[in-house]
């Protein structure tokens, strides 16, 4: 056991799977010789050297359109978008060509990357700077989304994200950068797609992600002891794959739901928990008329197929539109 | 237009576990070709054969930033890469001339990341060949990138729906005469080659073309497992435990 930094612990998860695998290779802006921006790569360049921690302009685009095309030819990039409201402007690689490259080529091509980037608010940063964006990412088929809340969370959720076959976007939380936490000696490997129930209760249950992972456990504290109130506290972990076994599984136990996120109310992912357990509590299995009916790539189609993508009228004019 | 670019976009090739007996054969075939193959000269052929990327693109692209990145990076980390403007001088429905600062849009802007200006007649098969060559040379010795321009015409709209009504009177008809078809069937003809051997091979070529638009007309529809599958890397779609 050894006490790590958040941004320490990326470095060394990082480092554990460049030693394990010399098709893992970096590239991002001001990685190499400064040690990042946010000093998550301190040490890397001195121990791996620049082939491997490569240095780049201030071109987005290009570094994701490098790490596809090595991805797609047998590397194993991590690139860096230094913040992750950067992702803006080389969205078109991740929402148009990474996610769908696999789906597009019948499956012959593989794009196995992984995106860090330094998420959320609460540093002082300007609005540009500042924004949890996960949502954003989390809508797009194809690719996987994580964002850890602890040290050890973020060395086995790398070591998970680098060994994917998918494109992962590994949302790191700027205002963590110096939290502290025990992490174990020795390899650490997690798993995608896992959320963890990190405080046990009875009476309802709190969903939270990364930094208000701990606002989430000090509002349940507060709950106890002031209004004699028993929270589960949930830590996503993993947006996508979600892990709606462990989150219904608690709202089944606590029948009461709520969700802490540093977003907008509008089109966060918060509401995305709710609306999974309501439609399993209520037996409907499938989204309602209003919504389109599976998570599928809109693309030219038969009308045929077509139909199964986009909502069509229902079948029954009686049958009121339900949401 | 970008439904369009991305039906087009899609690659349907078959999978070794649902294509044809014949396809299985020859791929049996070539499989055994290479088991064949002395393996000292199959790793230099593909040494050779990934060692550089070829990246082409239409003169539109040089207008986005992605492609000033892209140029930048490949100079700055010495890649061997090629990159070959088709410049058919339209972008989509306007003249690329008109949104352009420079004469010719990827040409003119190699200097600025310290590269060669490489203008060539697109539509003459020899020049863009030695053209190739050269820059293949040049990746393979130094991994230096280089950028080609190459001089064509679009010989069509943009798309299916776009029947090309903004290009001036008379500009495709003189195009047209300078197609790469009629200019190589020239070049065969001064080289000696035969009337009925190049009519051979145009047969040949229209018989290839004809079979495989009877292949895709008479396959069935995709089937709609298509939709879900090869989203994730487990073959399927599923995003949530």
């Amino acid at each position: 056991m050894a006490e790590l930094t958040y941004r320490d612990a990326v470095a060394r998860g990082i480092a554990q799977e460049m030693k394990r695998d010399n098709r893992v290779v970096m590239i991002g802006e001001d990685i190499g010789k400064a040690g990042g921006v946010f000093k998550a790569t301190v040490g890397l360049y001195e121990q791996f050297g620049p082939l491997r921690m490569r240095d780049t302009p201030i071109s987005e685009q290009a570094i994701l359109g490098a790490a596809m095309g090595a991805a797609m030819t047998g590397l194993r990039p991590i690139a860096e978008v230094m913040f992750a409201d950067f992702l803006a402007v080389c969205f078109d690689y991740v929402a148009n060509a990474m996610s769908k490259i696999r789906n597009m080529t019948n499956g012959q091509l593989a794009c196995p990357l992984v995106i860090r980037t330094g998420n959320g608010g609460g540093v002082r940063f300007g609005a540009q700077h500042s924004q949890s964006i996960e949502n954003w990412t989390m809508m797009i088929l194809g690719i996987k989304v994580v964002a850890p809340s602890s040290p050890v969370d973020v060395i086995g959720l790398m070591a998970a994200a680098v060994r994917d076959e998918n494109p992962v976007i590994f949302h790191e939380h700027k205002a963590l950068s110096a939290m502290k936490g025990e992490v174990p000696d020795g390899e650490n490997v997690d798993t995608l797609g896992t959320a963890r129930i990190l405080r046990a209760g009875s009476d309802c249950t709190i969903v939270a992600l990364a930094l208000m992972v701990s606002r989430a456990l000090e509002a349940a504290d507060t709950l106890k002891r002031e209004h004699g109130i028993d929270a589960e506290v949930i830590d996503v972990r993993s947006l996508a794959p979600l892990d709606t076994k462990t989150i219904l599984g608690s709202v089944a136990k606590t029948g009461r739901l709520f969700t802490v996120e540093e977003n907008p109310r509008l089109c966060g992912w918060g509401p995305r928990s709710p609306r999974l357990s309501l439609m399993r509590r209520s037996g409907i299995s499938t989204a309602p008329s209003s919504a389109s009916r599976r998570r599928i790539f809109l693309c030219r189609r038969p009308i045929t197929l077509k139909t199964l993508l986009c909502p069509a009228r229902p079948a029954s004019s009686t049958r009121s539109v339900a949401s | 237009m970008a439904s369009e670019q991305g039906a087009a976009a899609r690659v349907d090739a078959p999978r070794n576990d649902d294509i044809g007996v014949e396809q299985k054969l020859e791929l049996f075939r070539l499989q055994a070709e290479i088991r064949d193959c002395e393996k000292r000269a199959y790793d230099l052929f593909l040494q050779n054969l990934i060692k550089v990327s070829v990246c082409f693109f239409g003169d539109g692209t040089t207008n986005i930033g992605a492609f000033h990145e892209a140029l930048n990076f490949a100079a700055v980390w010495k890649l061997p890469v090629i990159f070959v403007c088709e410049n058919n001088l339209y972008m989509e429905y306007t003249p690329i001339g008109d949104v352009t600062a420079v004469k010719h849009p990827a040409a003119d802007r190699a200097a600025a990341y310290g590269l060669e200006r490489i203008l060539i007649d697109g539509n003459d098969a020899d020049v863009v060949f030695r053209s190739a060559q050269a820059a293949l040379a040049k990746a393979r010795a130094g991994g230096r990138p280089s950028l080609i321009e190459c001089l064509t015409y679009r010989h069509s709209g943009h798309s299916r729906a776009d029947p090309g009504k903004y290009r001036p009177p008379g500009e495709l008809e003189e195009w047209m005469k300078r197609d790469p078809l009629i200019i190589y069937r020239q070049r065969l003809k001064e080289f000696g080659v035969s009337d009925e051997k190049i009519e051979a091979i145009e047969a040949e070529s229209k018989r290839k073309v004809e079979a495989a638009t009877v292949a895709c007309k008479a396959s069935p529809p995709a089937p709609i497992k298509l939709l879900t599958a090869d989203v994730y890397a487990d073959g399927g779609w599923a995003w949530r435990n």
